[in-house]
């Protein structure tokens, strides 16, 4: 009786396998990719603190904080705030670089001021107040009229390349409780436009907005008080890059 | 002589699929690249800041300090690419006129960073 060949698995072909990748990685370790068109992430340490550097005398240059703070996202710092503050400190200790420390520190300070000031807006928003808890909020039933306010915070946010150029404001009470019915008036030398807060509340009760025109100047009054003059549309660039219209986003508190 | 052929393939196979994945991994990990690796819009955003940061000092020194980090041949070599970028990017008008600013200044200070003419 004639015994049938014995069928052996094909290990010759792992075998080839691990051969290859053996080659290869070896190949790989000998002669290292190298890596082209790169982002400002990407570099080292050192070169990451000459780029953060030049933000920060570009930002002292033309303020520009909203640009000033895209650039910084593409460092990809974890605590952007602390990493110019801490470089800030370096600077400090050397005499020739004590200009570089202040464009540092008060990119830093700026930049901080509208990070919190961002988290503060998010939560005033957010968080209903518990005296309005089970009242709908109603544009004229606020009492807002008799109070004066200031101008907390404003900033440049650039949202997207498809929104007009826009006043966002949030106008809050003495007890930073976000605040409907308060009469804000926009005008130009063209035109006079009034509204209230609250007319949109799905962005809370202390929100109003208007569109403004490139190229005009138009003051901003609350109650009749004028608040801010000379308020233009401003050009800015998307954390995409993209050129954009931007959004002055307004704080405004009541006086206690 | 079909075994030999199976064997050679797979080791071509192993060879080309570590070399995918040491290569394609170094480069996703590159955490030390050097800045003249930056890609175009980012070079020309690094000169565009030190124009802005010029338009204030109009230290023309401390800017050929600050475009050497570049590492391109002279000083005024990232900012013309910069403007051609720009230009072709969409770069706003005012953001152009600091590249020219910053290209004309550079060239005042030395003139061998004059572009060459070409015939």
């Amino acid at each position: 009786m004639i015994k049938p060949p014995e069928r052996r698995p094909p290990f010759y072909l792992v075998t080839g396998l691990i051969i290859g990748a053996l080659i290869g990685f070896l190949s790989a370790w000998v002669f290292p990719a190298v890596a082209v068109d790169v982002s400002p992430a990407s570099l080292s340490a050192e070169h990451k603190e000459t780029y953060r550097l030049l933000v920060a005398l570009s930002y002292a240059a033309s303020g520009d904080l909203g640009r000033a703070q895209a650039r910084l996202t593409l460092i990809e710092d974890g605590d952007p705030v602390r990493a110019l503050a801490s470089q800030a400190q370096v600077a400090l200790t050397n005499n020739s670089t004590q200009r570089e420390a202040r464009a540092l520190a008060s990119l830093a300070a700026d930049l901080d001021a509208v990070i919190e000031a961002q988290q503060a807006t998010q939560v005033a928003v957010n968080t209903p107040n518990p005296d309005e808890q089970g009242e709908i909020s109603t544009p004229f039933t606020t009492g807002a009229e008799e109070a004066t306010y200031f101008l907390d915070n404003q900033e440049l946010i650039c949202e997207s390349s498809q929104t007009p150029p826009m006043i966002k404001l949030f106008v809050f009470d003495p007890n930073h409780n976000a605040q409907a019915g308060v009469r804000i008036t926009v005008s130009s030398l063209e035109e006079i436009e009034e509204f209230v807060t609250g007319s949109k509340p799905e962005f809370g009760p202390g929100y109003a907005d208007y569109v403004l025109t490139p190229g005009q100047q138009y003051t901003l009054s609350i109650n009749g008080v004028e608040m801010l003059g000379g308020l233009q549309a401003a050009a800015c660039e998307t954390d995409a890059g993209e050129p954009a219209w931007g959004a002055w986003l307004m704080l405004f508190n009541a006086a206690e | 002589m079909n075994r030999y052929i199976a064997f050679g393939v797979t080791i071509l196979v192993g060879l080309i699929a570590s070399l995918y994945f040491a290569w394609m991994g170094g480069i996703a990990n590159v955490s030390d690249a050097e800045p003249n690796l930056l890609r175009e819009d980012f070079r020309a955003d690094y000169a565009l800041m030190v124009a802005e940061a010029f338009q204030t000092n109009t230290d023309v020194e401390e800017a050929v300090a600050h475009l050497a980090f570049l590492d391109a041949e002279s000083a005024i070599t990232p900012v013309e690419e910069a403007i051609d970028f720009g230009q072709e990017a969409g770069f706003s008008d005012s953001d152009l006129a600091l590249l020219d600013n910053l290209a004309d200044a550079l060239v005042v200070f030395n003139p061998d960073f004059a572009p060459t003419p070409t015939p």
